[in-house]
């Protein structure tokens, strides 16, 4: 047996009891996610899943989470012990609870991230906190959906809540709750998200404190000592097995989005590995911006987790051990750790690059267990006007925001997909029509999106949103419009996003990634947004695969033959013509 | 002379229930099933079933019900028909799109959680025609292009069944069944699958893949039973075949051919049906139902006696959004391997030994110990008396649990089988949990019937670990599924979409809404020989506060008037209260979906009482050692034989019962009696309640 193992013998928690509340652990949070998904009224909740529960000890230390967005889980470890520290065995009572989202107080990663939490008690004995975080519609600011790119600082992007008390032993601060409720456009949301976000707390409290009825509570603190002992063991064997080292990655986003012809905005990280330690440097990365994209260190930091996470897998439990043997370098004042009062609400542009520097180096360190660039999006069309009886509405356009998964070293990438730090879920396009007066025209895969390979990359998508109400505002938050996912071991890159706005009356713009504009009844605004990279080159692809794919329109006819050398006629293979354009491109391979 | 027979075909034998619908008496027959068309093992199940009634005859028989897994098993093995979607130009990647979303975060191997196999996109076409959220016509359906579309699909692709999935059809299905015109027009021999038929409700998505599946199994469910019906009646069984559907009742083939996609999740009803029953019947109306076998365990709530019907329910990963009794399946059975992970943990499942290799006692090469090797350990299981025929080496269990899980954790084998047990009923009890409290419900407040092979065995540990107070072993535990299917009412079920605030609905509208749900499930009861207003009507209205995307369902009366509809939004709070541990009584409800179900239950519901618990002798005892305490000695415990013991026989734990299909392990301290009908009841006390 492996060492781990064999040190099992001197532990404090005999294994069967460590199994077994791992598991009540894990189901107090799921629990607690289902009742926060399904209360909730906001489609970016219920339908895009952007919402996270988890469960902390007495110390402030995330003991389980369940499957949801990895960035939540490293956010909250912050705030978590700052919980501990100000509400204490003693300051804290039964039937409190606890709320902030000032991401420079360590509440979240951007403001409209709210997070809720509640000490859990047996008895009169502090031993734990159930916590609930969810992205709300709007909480004012200078734009209806709270999140804009020209915001000049925090200040601008709506309500800052310190870290205050929204109940205070069983009695909730109805007047703090209506000064939040105050400051949206969307009160009834808000108001409704909130109380889901409670109502899962009050879940989480009440299945938390019942493991300690059944138990000990020194048995239940050991065994949380043991499962983040049992992490750490996890992850530390991980990064053993990887070569010493250190792997570097850059990558840029096309501009601060709102400097005209502004230059590229660089991330730049180097992975150093020494023996069971892994240290991310991201020395290097460009100044914080002017705009909103920035993140705060605690994003940057989820990163990082996510990434040491892949090594180990969705078996080992999701909690603090996981990260003892993670260092990481951010200096301050850049666009990785921004300092107060930066602008960060469109945080997530600028987290799909850190994501893209960690991977890219994760896949230089791990070619043969990592993938090919993904598509690096996360793309928002975010509308706030009239609808066509005048009523005001606001909302985000409905269809896919992620392009494609990228490619692995035995398979292809993912169509159109969610893929690293984020999970959410498309809205549909019937609900998104019911919630807006939109129309969509067109959501398709985008042939030839996908970075060619041995191992294809996943596709982006093209979709098309008509506007059906009246004067509104259109917010456009997308990127890679000039730097494209790179594919990896030879594999070719995607392409560039491309946005447009097409006017009632017929004329056509082309638009950056990021903009705001006025749209009028009719106006459409089309994109095609990008696929990831592919792994290995695409002359040893399978022709086979390369015919699957012109069948089924993912690649075409011509980019079979010009980039994969396979020569298609009639719907098949035409071998020698393939034999021979593949030994043009002296890399023959086989054409069975 | 009239007798009911049912038939639970199973991948390894098919189960079948004969009763003679005079004198009550029943009898059970087993025979191996005949993969892979089933249809002979089924034939020789019926004829030598009905030769277990001394005096019966083939045509006597006057009912046949049917529970098949030919469109589960399609879909499993991915082996179902070619089938083409033709969809809202723009829109033909609803499919190969999906959601995007990654159930495991951390996995870069995953495949897409769409089902793929349905179809490559090659076969998915677009038409120009839109519908509008408010069911306008926004672009007229293009009779050419459907034409088009068609002959590309049907020349080309060779398909066997069209799926028609347009957007908003929920809202106005016209296009769709103007499709569906051209096609039968052109190609009257293939079937068309609409899914505005199949699922009107919001969300093109999750109506695509239900529309998907029921194409996907459509050839193989049809031919299946037509095949069944024929050879049934050249055998002389001239009577109605009934087959089991995921909503808990049984149809007719006539509409099961129009909507096999009922079929799909149907194998696990019957069982929950069966529990249903003897509970009920026993004066436990209130259950949670576990089928634990080899493999998997499938656990259901039991509500009034009912099986609750979900809406919202799921195949492996796929949405499967019709109307289907709630069960929720665990990696956990008898053959869950025990073993320890990278870094020191022990765990036992999801992995399987399954039938084989099997557990290591089976020794047909299985090295790893499983949790019936942990059984044979501690004592519960009698190696003589398992699993008819199996040559068994009980050391190997021994050898197994030592090297791989003793050892390794420094603990006796005895102590480490036990932790096996303990971590096996602790991921049980986390989904037993999850399945009550999902709707609000107290486990402790409900009686829990274990069956299976395995689910007696681990029951009275588990009913501990989540503070329940009485588990019912039934009299027949291996046979309830073929049971249920016997007592399954006949039952169709219809919805629709209604999008209205409930203050301003208009009652007329939303009445005649219901109406027309009422003629769809006449036409179909009519259909499998019910006569109109024979059995009992129920609606239902899916609803929620508006601004919110997921409903909560509540009964509702009709004719609808506004008592009715206040009567309706005060269960709603209720309900809301229950789920989700809040409610707002200010805020506007909002319809979205209405459901009626009409419903035959078969006239007898007493299947059991004929026989129960026939008093013999004094039951005979006999002695082994077992163990329940880590740490402690064995103890020498009384052994009962399940057939032998009399009503109103009791006695207090330890003890084990054993009965040729499953075997009890009664605790210490718990008290078990067997009650008027048989079942064995096992009271279990707390000294520290719960919570």
């Amino acid at each position: 047996m492996n060492d781990v193992a064999h040190n099992r013998q001197d532990s404090r928690v005999d294994p069967i009891t460590l199994e077994v509340l791992r598991g009540r652990f894990d189901a107090v949070t799921e629990e607690m996610q289902l009742a926060l998904i399904r209360a909730s009224y906001s489609p970016i909740v219920t339908e895009g899943k952007d919402a996270t529960s988890a469960i902390f000890d007495y110390q402030g230390r995330t003991i389980a989470q369940p499957s949801a967005e990895p960035v939540h889980l490293g956010v909250l470890t912050d705030p978590a012990k700052l919980i501990a520290q100000r509400y204490p065995q003693g300051v804290a009572q039964p039937g409190d609870l606890y709320i902030s989202n000032d991401p420079y107080a360590g509440g979240s990663s951007h403001s409209p991230d709210i997070a809720i939490f509640a000490p859990v008690f047996h008895g009169k004995q502090l031993v734990g906190y159930a916590a609930t975080m969810t992205h709300h519609t709007d909480i004012g600011g200078m734009a209806p959906g709270s999140m804009n790119v020209e915001a000049i600082d925090i200040h601008a992007e709506g309500i800052r809540i310190p870290l205050l008390r929204l109940a205070h032993g069983g009695k909730l601060n109805e007047e703090l709750m209506e000064l939040i409720v105050a400051a949206s456009r969307a009160p009834v949301n808000i108001r409704g998200d909130l109380n889901a976000q409670i109502a899962a707390c009050k879940t989480g409290v009440r299945r938390f404190s019942a493991i300690f009825n059944e138990y000990n509570v020194a048995l239940v603190h050991a065994t949380v000592d043991e499962l983040l002992d049992y992490a750490e063991a996890m992850t530390r064997k991980a990064i053993a097995a990887i070569p010493d080292g250190s792997y570097e990655w850059k990558d840029w986003l096309d501009s601060d989005a709102i400097t005209p012809d502004g230059e590229p905005i660089e991330y730049r990280v180097r992975i150093e590995v020494s023996g069971d330690e892994i240290h991310f440097d991201f020395t290097g990365s460009a100044k914080q911006m002017k705009s909103a994209l920035n993140n705060v260190r605690s994003s940057t930091v989820a990163v990082c987790y996510y990434a040491v996470r892949l090594l180990t897998g969705d078996e080992v439990p999701n909690n603090d051990g996981c990260n003892r043997a993670v260092r990481v370098t951010t200096p301050l004042g850049s666009v990785v750790n921004a300092a107060y009062p930066s602008p960060i609400a469109v945080r997530g542009i600028g987290l799909k690059r850190i994501e893209d520097v960690v991977l890219g180096a994760m896949a230089e360190m791990l070619p043969d267990q990592m993938t090919a660039s993904h598509s690096g999006q996360y793309s928002m069309i975010f509308f706030s006007g009239l609808d066509a009886q005048g009523n005001r509405v606001q909302g985000l356009s409905g269809g896919p925001y992620a392009g494609g998964h990228g490619a692995r070293p035995n398979k292809d990438g993912i169509d159109v997909t969610e893929h690293g730090v984020t999970n959410g879920s498309a809205f549909p396009v019937e609900f998104s029509e019911s919630k807006l007066p939109i129309l969509l025209k067109r959501v398709e895969l985008w042939t030839d999106s996908g970075g060619a390979g041995t191992w294809r990359g996943g596709l982006g998508y093209e979709a098309e949103t008509e506007w059906r109400g009246g004067e509104a505002m259109a917010s456009i938050r997308r990127e890679r419009h000039k730097f494209v996912p790179r594919g990896t071991q030879g594999g070719g890159d995607s392409l560039p996003c491309e946005t447009r706005l097409q006017r009632a009356t017929g004329e056509i713009e082309n638009l950056p990634g990021v903009a705001r504009l006025m749209i009028d009844k009719g106006d459409v605004i089309r994109v095609k947004t990008t696929g990831s990279g592919g792994f290995g080159p695409p002359m040893l692809r399978e022709p086979k695969n390369v015919l699957s794919d012109v069948l089924d329109g993912r690649v075409s006819v011509q980019a079979a033959r010009d980039t994969y050398g396979v020569v298609i006629e009639g719907g098949e293979i035409d071998v020698a013509a393939t034999h021979a354009c593949r030994a043009r491109a002296g890399k023959p391979g086989e054409a069975s | 002379m009239t007798m009911t027979v049912a038939v639970d075909v199973g991948g390894t034998f098919t189960d079948v229930f004969v009763r003679d619908e005079k004198s009550k008496r029943w009898a059970v027959k087993k025979v191996p099933s005949t993969p892979p068309t089933f249809v002979d093992g089924f034939l020789r199940g019926v004829l030598e079933g009905v030769n277990q009634l001394p005096g019966m005859k083939a045509s006597d028989v006057n009912r046949i019900v049917h529970g098949t897994t030919v469109g589960t098993n399609a879909i499993l093995t991915q082996s179902g028909a070619r089938i083409g979607f033709i969809m809202t130009e723009g829109f033909r990647d609803i499919l190969y799109i999906g959601l995007g979303w990654r159930p495991k975060m951390y996995d870069l191997q995953m495949d897409p959680v769409e089902p793929m196999f349905l179809a490559p996109r090659r076969r998915s076409l677009g038409v120009r025609e839109r519908i509008d959220v408010d069911g306008e016509v926004i672009t007229p359906l293009d009779v050419d292009d459907v034409k088009r579309a068609a002959r590309e699909l049907v020349e080309k692709h060779e398909i066997q069944v069209f799926v028609v999935c347009y957007l908003h059809s929920y809202a106005n299905p016209s296009h769709e069944r103007e499709t569906r015109e051209i096609l039968q027009e052109s190609y009257p021999d293939i079937p068309v699958t609409l899914s505005s038929d199949v699922l009107p409700r919001r969300r093109e998505y999750n109506r695509l893949v239900v529309s998907g599946f029921d194409a996907y199994v459509k050839p193989g469910v049809t031919s299946y039973l037509q095949a069944m019906d024929s050879k049934l009646q050249s055998a002389g069984v001239h009577a109605p075949l009934h087959v089991m559907q995921s909503n808990g009742g049984v149809a007719g083939i006539g509409p099961i051919i129009e909507r096999p996609v009922g079929t799909v999740l149907s194998g696990l009803a019957a069982g929950v049906i069966g529990a249903a029953h003897v509970g009920k019947e026993a004066g436990h109306p209130d259950c949670i139902s576990l089928d634990m076998g080899g493999t998997s365990a499938d656990v259901a709530l039991i509500r009034d006696g009912r099986p609750i019907v979900t809406a919202d329910g799921s195949f492996e990963d796929y949405p499967l959004h019709i109307p289907m009794v709630e069960v929720r399946t665990i990696g956990a059975g008898g053959s869950s391997v025990a073993h320890i992970d990278q870094g020191g943990g022990l765990r036992v499942g999801p992995r399987s030994a399954g039938a084989n290799p099997g557990p290591a006692c089976y020794n047909r090469g299985g090295e790893e110990p499983t949790v019936t090797d942990a059984s044979f350990v501690l004592g519960y299981l009698n190696p003589e008396k398992f699993a008819g025929g199996i040559d068994l080496d009980i050391s190997r269990s021994h050898a197994a649990i030592k090297k791989y899980i003793a050892e390794p954790l420094g603990l006796s084998v005895v102590d480490a089988a036990l932790g096996i047990h303990a971590i096996v009923n602790s991921n049980m009890a986390q989904t037993m949990r999850l399945v009550s409290i999902k709707r609000g419900y107290d486990p402790r407040e409900f009686t829990f019937i274990p069956f299976g092979g395995a689910g007696p065995l681990q029951a009275c540990k588990l009913a501990e670990a989540i503070g329940m107070r009485k588990v019912l072993v039934p009299l027949a535990p291996g046979v309830l599924s073929a049971m249920g299917l016997m007592l399954a009412p006949i039952q169709h079920d219809a919805i629709a979409s209604f999008e209205h605030i409930l203050s301003a609905a208009d009652i007329t509208d939303l009445d005649a809404h219901y109406q027309r749900l009422d003629e769809s499930c006449q036409a179909r009861m009519q259909q499998d020989g019910v006569e109109a207003g024979a059995g009992e009507i129920e609606y239902y209205a899916e609803m929620n506060y508006v601004g919110q995307a997921h409903q909560l369902e509540v009964a509702i009366a009709r004719p609808i008037c506004e008592e009715t509809l206040a009567e309706a939004a005060r269960r709603f709070h209720e309900a809301h209260e229950k789920t989700y541990g809040h409610a707002d009584e200010r805020a506007e409800i909002e319809f979205a979906t209405l459901r009626s179900v009409h419903r035959l239950d078969p006239e007898d519901q007493e299947p059991q009482s004929a026989q129960a618990g026939s008093p013999t002798d004094a039951p005979t005892v006999s002695y082994r050692l077992a163990y329940f305490e880590a740490g402690a000695e064995p103890e020498n415990v009384p052994v009962y034989q399940r057939t032998e013991l009399p009503v109103g026989f009791h006695f207090t734990g330890p003890a084990i019962v054993e009965q040729s299909d499953t075997t009890t392990v009664v605790y210490p301290g718990h008290h078990a009696e067997v009650d008027g009908f048989g079942n064995l009841i096992i009271t279990l006390e707390y000294d520290n309640p719960h919570e």
